[in-house]
């Protein structure tokens, strides 16, 4: 470790799929050391059951998981307080309160904790608590960092929807993306939909729903799998408020779904389609 | 005249009675819960909502089918970070479905505008500020009576020489305050009642506090009367949150009403939960420490499963076990829980404080 330069460490998990590359350019413009935490595998897995309560949800688990890995190899851990987007919308109260989850549960972790709402203010609060002072240029460089990730359009098509966390961790979702592809379908998905409604209380449901509805207009699309964890509060109403005319495949996934299981319900519902 | 229903929780319809008699409607209150209310909650609710959602659901399909045109519950938008956010739009779709022909108009409201607007709805006639306010006062002193009672009752229970005495005056308090022109009359003729149950003072009791959701502390049948089993056992229970609790935090036209203890229970949390995250979490933590600091023997949370944050506040209460060595008991409901397995945990919880205290 050069002296002089602070190692920020990044963990790859949770909000991570839509804020990251954001973060990640902001450090290092700012001329600090980056360490971000590799793709969750068995050993970040296992280490984030291990030390968590059992009544959390796995992408809070895995979380965990990737702090236990920096631990040793930065000197401080960014855990942004992501509170809420608008007004009486907000992320869900597990994701408000990991930085104090990893303050009781682990000891010895410097966490690097700031109210974000993806804005200049907040990028300000933390530029400030860093010690550096103007930040509006790497701000504007920011902006064109958006994290759209859409494959497209061949053959038959599948949307996959969730939380952007079981999205785009292949160790999470059991790696769906690729069996899919070997089913001969592509695969679309969408974290950041256009003309969300402010149906629920929760930034994700909203999008979810929203995503839920565009893809079941669209012409392209022949099925809808939505990935829903287990014991997710805030998921437990979207079947409710949905109305769907594509079949739809809904499959509760944790720390206990096997790789087999899902072979074969994926391969029932390529069958429908 | 509306036919209007509401939550059946814990001692609180008897004072939504009272509110929707002087507003001019007609209160249909739903039965009282029992196993078959869950049945129905289960049966018509996706199963991966949370127990007092089930518990909701059946209650207020009871309700429709004994006549209520109108669901009344408070805007609980403006209380939670926590799933009860969602509740009335779940309730509704899911009622709607089965063909019941229901309006929801909240009681009370997030401001004063929207509060006489809602009651002027529920009235069917236009309500005047000071109306408005009357009633809300009303309101909250009839909740904070009820509450006062149960207290009282809580507090006798541990040293009564005659077993039962105080839950029997707990229903004729019930009973009092229904039949009662004005509290204050009740109120007395409690008094007198209590000063006739036959005490021992002498008793050494352990001191539990009980923490954990808003429903779980205050509707009996969700936390099977542990707090009547717990008094039972010679066992003084501190119970964290209060009826008058679910419309008391939200409202900010209630401002003088507000309670001071929030203030510092928030501030106790701070070390373990630095900022609010929702539900009743931060007051649940504060409070922990504050019986830990206050000497109690022991904790008691109870929870819906997969109450989110509920579960946060029992990381943190782990920490405060280990900070102030405190024996804390977590205890997780949903419509799976038995009776029996709660009552040997409890047993075995009573047990180990009173062998650490002696």
């Amino acid at each position: 470790m050069k002296k002089g330069i602070m190692k920020i460490g990044i963990p790859r998990a949770l909000m991570f799929f839509e804020y990251g590359k954001k973060w990640e350019r902001f450090f290092k413009e700012l001329g600090f050391e980056v360490v971000v935490s590799p793709d969750t595998d068995n050993e970040i897995y296992d280490e984030g059951l291990k030390n968590t309560l059992t009544d959390y949800c796995l992408p809070i688990k895995v979380f965990i998981g990737h702090v236990l890995w920096l631990k040793d190899k930065c000197d401080i851990v960014f855990i942004p307080r992501i509170r809420s987007s608008e007004e009486w919308i907000y992320h869900c109260p597990n994701i408000i309160g990991v930085p104090d989850l990893v303050k009781n549960s682990i000891e010895g972790v410097k966490i690097l904790d700031v109210d974000f709402r993806d804005d200049l203010e907040s990028y300000q609060a933390l530029a400030k608590k860093l010690g550096k002072g103007d930040i509006k240029k790497i701000y504007e460089k920011l902006k064109n960092l958006v994290e759209v990730n859409v494959d497209f359009f061949k053959n038959k098509t599948v949307a996959l929807v969730g939380r952007s966390y079981y999205l785009f961790d292949n160790k999470l979702n059991l790696d769906m993306k690729k069996k899919l592809k070997d089913y001969g379908y592509d695969v679309v998905t969408n974290i950041n939909p256009k003309n969300v409604e402010k149906l629920t209380h929760w930034t994700n449901v909203n999008k979810l729903i929203a995503s839920i509805k565009k893809f079941n207009s669209d012409d392209k699309i022949s099925g809808i799998i939505y990935i829903k964890p287990f014991n997710c509060g805030p998921d437990f109403i979207v079947e409710e408020l949905v109305n769907v005319d594509k079949p739809m495949l809904v499959l509760r996934l944790d720390e206990h779904s096997s790789e087999t299981g899902l072979i074969t319900r994926l391969e029932a519902f390529t069958d429908i389609l | 005249m509306k036919k209007v229903t509401y939550y059946h929780i814990g001692h609180g319809y008897i004072a939504f009675e009272d509110f929707f008699k002087r507003l001019g409607c007609e209160p249909v209150t739903p039965p009282k819960i029992t196993n078959k209310t869950i049945e129905l909650g289960v049966k018509h609710s996706p199963d991966s909502a949370c127990f007092p959602f089930k518990i909701f659901v059946g209650s207020f399909i009871e309700a429709a089918e004994n006549g209520a045109e109108v669901i009344s519950i408070y805007p609980m938008k403006s209380i939670y970070n926590c799933r009860g956010a969602d509740y009335i739009a779940g309730i509704m779709k899911i009622l709607k479905r089965l063909g019941y022909n229901v309006e929801y108009i909240p009681i009370l409201g997030t401001d004063t505008k929207d509060l006489l607007n809602n009651m002027s709805k529920l009235a069917g006639r236009t309500v005047g500020l000071k109306e408005g306010i009357k009633h809300t006062a009303q309101h909250l002193r009839f909740l904070h009576a009820l509450d006062w009672l149960e207290k009282l009752c809580t507090d006798t229970r541990p040293y009564e020489v005659e077993k039962g005495d105080s839950t029997k005056l707990y229903n004729k308090g019930l009973e009092i305050f229904k039949a009662s022109e004005s509290l204050k009359k009740a109120k007395k003729e409690i008094k007198i009642l209590h000063e006739k149950i036959k005490v021992d003072n002498s008793r050494t009791v352990v001191k539990i506090g009980f923490v954990g959701d808003l429903f779980a502390l205050i509707e009996p049948f969700y936390n099977q009367d542990i707090v009547e089993k717990l008094g039972d056992k010679g066992v003084l229970v501190d119970k964290s949150l209060y009826t008058n609790e679910m419309l008391r935090r939200p409202f900010k036209i209630l401002g003088p009403f507000k309670d001071k203890s929030f203030k510092l229970n928030h501030k106790l949390a701070e070390p373990y939960i630095k900022e609010i995250i929702g539900g009743y979490s931060n007051h649940c933590v504060g409070r922990a420490v504050w019986y830990a600091q206050n000497k109690f023997d022991g904790v008691i949370q109870m929870h819906a499963f997969g109450c989110m944050p509920e579960i946060n506040a029992k990381a943190a209460l782990q920490k405060v076990s280990r900070d102030y060595e405190i024996p804390i008991m977590h205890l997780t409901r949903d419509e799976h829980s038995s009776e029996t397995g709660f009552d040997t945990r409890i047993d075995a919880f009573v047990d180990l404080i009173k062998r650490k205290k002696n």
